[in-house]
């Protein structure tokens, strides 16, 4: 199948203009953008970070890209499905070759898409635009690596995430990275300042992703993202839990965020999990939803730690549906 | 992409001073006996083979240096405040009324921001600049990366003159990690993936290695006597060693704030960079018994104080530390601190803004290092768009490219602050992995890894006025 013979003549202007518009701003443009953009999810650089935080201390599995974060097993993922799953691209999507034709990941993308830029990202004509979340890449044809870049302040030797090779495990570190490794940046970013984290990325019991029994609905309007997660109330142990890592010490507004109905719990019990202890809130879901709604202001220390940087909402106990939805930390002034 | 072939091989091939000494190991110049060789000297780079010179004396084209000269007393465009201001400056999504569909087209419209305005920002800044008569346009003929001079070339393997190469289709190509350069000029590189250190003599040739028993031995530090091996991942343990390979004590790496970007061999013992920001001394302290922080073994860290030095240690002591930050938007930032010794405290700061690139687009920050007469070298990598061709090859082969190139800026210590001095071109090496960019030895010359599919290669190269003051070394027929 050729897509491009699909496209509509005005849209191809569309996509020259495009072209020349990226190119004058530093990026480079790739035509499978403007197909691949439309199917990936907007998510913050605070939840790649998140996610990839989760992945830590798993070991490489070539082929793969899934794992149950901070269990010590699991399938494991290499260092493209480490940035795949970071970036939250969805394993179906098509790409287009340069020559036209098109094709289904197979079995999926590796280094060589994220070094050509066919998929749902772009290059940046400079290593000095790198933010967090962003992935350096190399890939020679016929070896690659690429990894999720952190910081580092601009140095050359910048903080990442990468999952390095057999044997060897997840890890947050710095590496000299030379000219060979190239920036790339995720489509559909949203850059703000405050820390929000989307129900992809909360944990559940045992921190394995928040699926399951988390059912994932659009049903109810005003959810963050793409969808939200239910759970009805249970006497077992159940919760959904959003740990952030915090760039600098202070004060952070914490916010939290469901989808309202009558069958929702009154009184969802929510923990904030601080470096000075747990705090627990109540919250009325069958009212506010749709908004981010303020649980207080905490302090936090710099770092990623689930006992002390975290929020969870509990279905435990709950007396209806508890959603999980977002959660925002807002840096105070 | 265009591939690019690793920078300088052997000049011209095997040279009238090229001797095999082991199996595999090629140096190109043999200096006095290892053993006698209480200063690195640098050797004179073969005919032919262009440097990087800072007055017209060297080589260089008067025009050339006279619009480096130009260039020097420029202020550099790159550093206009506001340059990358747009990036940090988007506004948070949605109020808290706002609905999900709302915030999703705001969210794709923000998305796409901050390139945009990082690209405007930065065409606006370099035309002011401009008009201001900073940042003159780039001179691509006016200089060409050092070519260096080859002191060793090792093959891949795991034998007697090789180090290892670990290349699998999809994941991290590791080789060496790490070299380290001895006061007395004796050369140690981490063959990471043979799990050992290699010893080089002064003059490149293979002297010996030794096993270290890390899962992932990454940085390497060094002085006269011992060698320092961190495993910041794995194992988190400090290994010091003797030059005959002997262990003397592996401690515990204790929990650190953050990740670790170096470490550092000082007269008070191994140090520990975290996060290119704060620094911290290792191991026992003869002067300060509060600052041990790890026991030795493999048991728990002590749980000791663990306290921060203000900044990166120059010249193999804490007696002055620098710490340095870069940013397109705010230029390079340095603050040089005395340090007070043993409580570590800060006597007296100096921070200054040198503008060590005018007129280039620098891309990063690489290192900062003491040159071991209290300057400092700054190293800074430029744009790949604006590096100067490199057609200065000492092969001769054609490279009709650009490529990226690291600038070394040596600083010298005037007593009323730092001064800016001459400055060195190095081509970065093309290769998937080096471990380093560039190593600075303890007497101001630097050393850089290259490789290629055959092997691993150190060249040397030196700033001119070291080369003037150095005695030339013998070079034996």
């Amino acid at each position: 199948m050729r897509l491009r013979s699909d496209i509509h003549p005005g849209s191809r202007i569309v996509v020259l203009g495009l072209a020349i518009a990226a190119a004058t701003l530093g990026m480079t443009f790739s035509p499978a953008m403007s197909v691949a953009e439309a199917a990936i999810p907007t998510m913050t650089r605070s939840e790649i970070i998140a996610r990839a935080e989760s992945a830590i201390g798993l070991r490489y599995t070539w082929g793969k890209e899934s794992w149950i974060p901070n269990a010590g097993s699991g399938s494991g993922t290499d260092c493209s499905g480490l940035t795949l799953k970071c970036w939250q691209v969805p394993r179906t999507m098509l790409y287009q070759e340069e020559d036209g034709v098109n094709a289904t990941i197979s079995p999926r993308y590796t280094s060589h898409e994220f070094y050509r830029c066919l998929g749902p990202w772009s290059a940046l004509s400079s290593r000095s635009y790198l933010r967090e979340g962003d992935a350096l890449v190399y890939n020679d044809g016929t070896s690659g690596h690429v990894v999720i870049y952190a910081g580092g302040d601009a140095w050359n030797s910048p903080i990442i995430y990468e999952a390095p090779g057999a044997s060897l495990t997840i890890r947050r570190t710095s590496r000299y990275l030379g000219s060979e490794y190239q920036p790339r940046r995720r489509s559909s970013l949203l850059e703000t300042t405050a820390i929000i984290l989307d129900n992809p990325t909360a944990k559940s019991v045992g921190g394995s992703d928040l699926d399951g029994n988390w059912t994932r609905s659009t049903s109810e309007a005003g959810y963050y993202g793409n969808n939200y997660q239910t759970r009805a109330g249970t006497t077992a142990t159940s919760w959904a839990r959003w740990t952030a890592r915090f760039p600098a010490s202070g004060y952070y507004d914490v916010y939290i965020r469901w989808t309202s109905h009558p069958n929702r719990a009154s009184s969802a019990k929510v923990t904030v999990n601080t470096a000075t202890g747990q705090h627990i809130r109540y919250v009325n879901q069958r009212a506010n939803g749709g908004v981010w709604y303020s649980l207080g202001r905490y302090k936090f220390s710099t770092g990623y730690a689930t006992g002390a940087g975290s929020v969870g909402i509990w279905a435990t106990g709950a007396n209806g549906y508890v959603v999980a939805d977002a959660v925002k930390f807002v840096p105070a002034q | 992409m265009i591939r690019r072939r690793p920078f300088f091989r052997s000049p011209r091939g095997p040279s009238p001073g090229e001797a095999r000494h082991s199996a595999g190991v090629r140096h190109l110049w043999r200096g006095r006996r290892s053993g006698e060789a209480r200063r690195l000297v640098c050797t004179r780079p073969p005919a032919g083979v262009r440097r990087l010179a800072s007055s017209t004396k060297h080589g260089i084209p008067a025009g050339s240096a006279l619009a480096l000269g130009l260039c020097a007393v420029a202020a550099c465009a790159l550093f206009v405040p506001g340059l990358l201001s747009g990036a940090e400056a988007a506004a948070e999504p949605g109020g808290a009324e706002a609905s999900s569909a709302e915030g999703s087209a705001a969210l794709a419209e923000q998305a796409a921001e901050p390139v945009v305005e990082q690209a405007a920002a930065n065409a606006n800044a370099r035309s002011d600049a401009e008009r201001a008569g900073y940042g003159a346009p780039f001179d691509d003929t006016a200089e060409a990366p050092s070519a260096g001079t080859l002191l060793v070339e090792l093959p891949w393997g795991d034998g007697q003159g090789q180090v290892g190469l670990a290349r699998p289709q999809d994941g991290l190509t590791r080789g060496p990690e790490a070299l380290s350069v001895a006061p007395d000029g004796r050369v140690a590189v981490l063959d990471s993936v043979n799990k050992r250190l290699v010893f080089l003599g002064a003059d490149g040739s293979w002297s010996d290695t030794a096993r270290v028993g890390l899962a992932e031995p990454r940085f390497l530090a060094a002085d006269d006597e011992l060698l320092y091996v961190l495993d910041c991942d794995a194992d988190r343990q400090l290994l010091t060693l003797d030059w005959d390979g002997r262990v003397h004590e592996t401690l515990a790496l204790p929990e650190l704030p953050d990740v670790v970007t170096g470490l550092f061999a000082t007269v008070q013992g191994p140090c520990v960079e975290v996060a290119h920001a704060d620094v911290f001394l290792m191991g026992v302290d003869q002067e300060n018994t509060d600052i041990i922080t790890a026991a030795s073994g493999r048991g728990r860290p002590e749980q000791a104080s663990l306290r921060p030095v203000a900044g990166r240690p120059l010249d193999r002591g804490l007696g002055t530390v620098v710490r340095a930050t870069f940013a397109p938007a705010n230029g390079l930032r340095l603050r040089s601190a005395d340090i007070e010794r043993p409580s570590l405290k800060v006597t007296k700061a100096a921070e200054s803004t040198p503008a060590l690139a005018p007129g280039r687009t620098v891309e990063h920050l690489v290192s900062i290092d003491g040159d071991g007469n209290g300057g400092i070298i700054v190293g800074m990598r430029l744009l790949a768009a604006e590096s100067p061709d490199v057609t200065a090859r000492a092969d001769g082969a054609e490279v009709g490219m650009t490529q990226p190139c690291l600038l070394l800026t040596r600083m010298t210590d005037s007593g009323k602050g730092h001064r800016t001095g001459d400055s060195l071109l190095l081509a970065e090496a093309s290769f998937a992995y080096l471990g380093q960019p560039y190593v600075v030895a303890p007497d101001g010359r630097v050393l850089q890894p290259t490789a290629d599919d055959a092997g691993y290669s150190i060249l040397v190269h030196c700033f001119v006025d070291a080369e003037e003051s150095a005695p030339a070394a013998e070079v034996l027929p």
